[in-house]
């Protein structure tokens, strides 16, 4: 399985990247929606994509457009991990096509709980 | 009737307390801090939050507490050290999830309001002419980190005021 990280802080990048090492994941990992469409175009389309809401040059909202309108990557998984909290910007990226969404600050067991329910977790 | 949400101090207590916790994986409780602090070796984390309420939040702690955050987040040893560069990093994070998890307090149902992307500076925090309607200290692993919270917007900032200081 193959997934990417796509926020601005290493730190964040850091956190989820342990848990995906552990669920068994290969991981690439980009700063900004940008960065992860030139990422992918090099990797081809993975599994999973965690994307965070908000990043400089392109938000995570604008890349969940993006892949959604590739043929190419138009049936990863995306998971939105964001300090983005409120409802009606939860349905908005569900409209936009993410398939879930991950509120910050999570911990690692939230994460899990998250990939299981996309069919990924190991258990 | 106010076009934003009125959180509580102790909603907003709350809110930062079950932030901070969980992203430093560690007891977080609210302290009182007397006297004046020094402002040498702090840093602040700032957010703007723009939309139906304006305004801002900074987060304030020493240079070596956003090393140490650095390192939790890294996942490297307490020994290691680190970057100017990755500790501003973390605090900016732990800024923007604060200030992301605060600011859905003030937002309407229906309706988000936005943040921006976070700053870090070795300076006091500026609340650009904003009025301070939340400040509080927190114990974070035995380290005073200060939490501030202002209103930019002058209409209805009174509302903000009084429900915050309630």
């Amino acid at each position: 399985m193959k997934a990417i990280i796509v926020d601005d802080s290493r730190a964040t990048r850091s956190v989820i990247r342990k848990t995906l090492l552990e669920e068994g994941f290969d991981v690439f990992e980009a700063g900004d929606g940008k960065q992860a469409l030139e990422e992918l175009k090099k990797t081809g389309p993975v599994d999973l994509a965690l994307v965070d809401w908000n990043m400089p040059v392109m938000t995570g909202f604008e890349l969940i457009n993006e892949l959604r309108a590739n043929l190419d990557f138009n049936s990863m998984a995306i998971m939105m991990v964001t300090t983005e909290t409120e409802s009606s910007q939860v349905q908005r990226a569900l409209e936009a096509g993410a398939n879930e969404y991950v509120m910050k600050p999570f911990t690692p067991d939230v994460l899990r709980e998250k990939l299981m329910l996309l069919g990924f977790a190991r258990d | 009737m106010s076009p934003f949400n009125s959180p509580t101090s102790s909603e907003l207590c709350d809110t930062i307390l079950h932030v901070t916790s969980t992203m430093l994986d560690a007891p977080v409780q609210q302290m009182t801090l007397h006297g004046a602090t020094t402002s040498a070796g702090q840093w602040t984390g700032c957010v703007t939050i723009s939309g139906p309420f304006s305004g801002g939040v900074m987060v304030t702690c020493p240079r070596y507490f956003a090393e140490s955050m650095a390192r939790t987040f890294l996942d490297e040893p307490a020994d290691k050290p680190v970057s100017p560069e990755l500790a501003r990093e973390a605090l900016a994070e732990m800024t923007n999830v604060v200030g992301g998890n605060l600011k859905a307090l003030f937002s309407p149902a229906g309706s988000a309001c936005r943040l921006s992307l976070p700053t870090v500076s070795s300076e006091r925090g500026n609340t650009q002419g904003g009025k301070v309607i939340f400040e509080e200290w927190f114990d974070c692993l035995g380290v005073p980190v200060c939490v501030t919270v202002y209103a930019s917007r002058a209409a209805n900032e009174s509302t903000v005021l009084q429900e915050c200081t309630s």
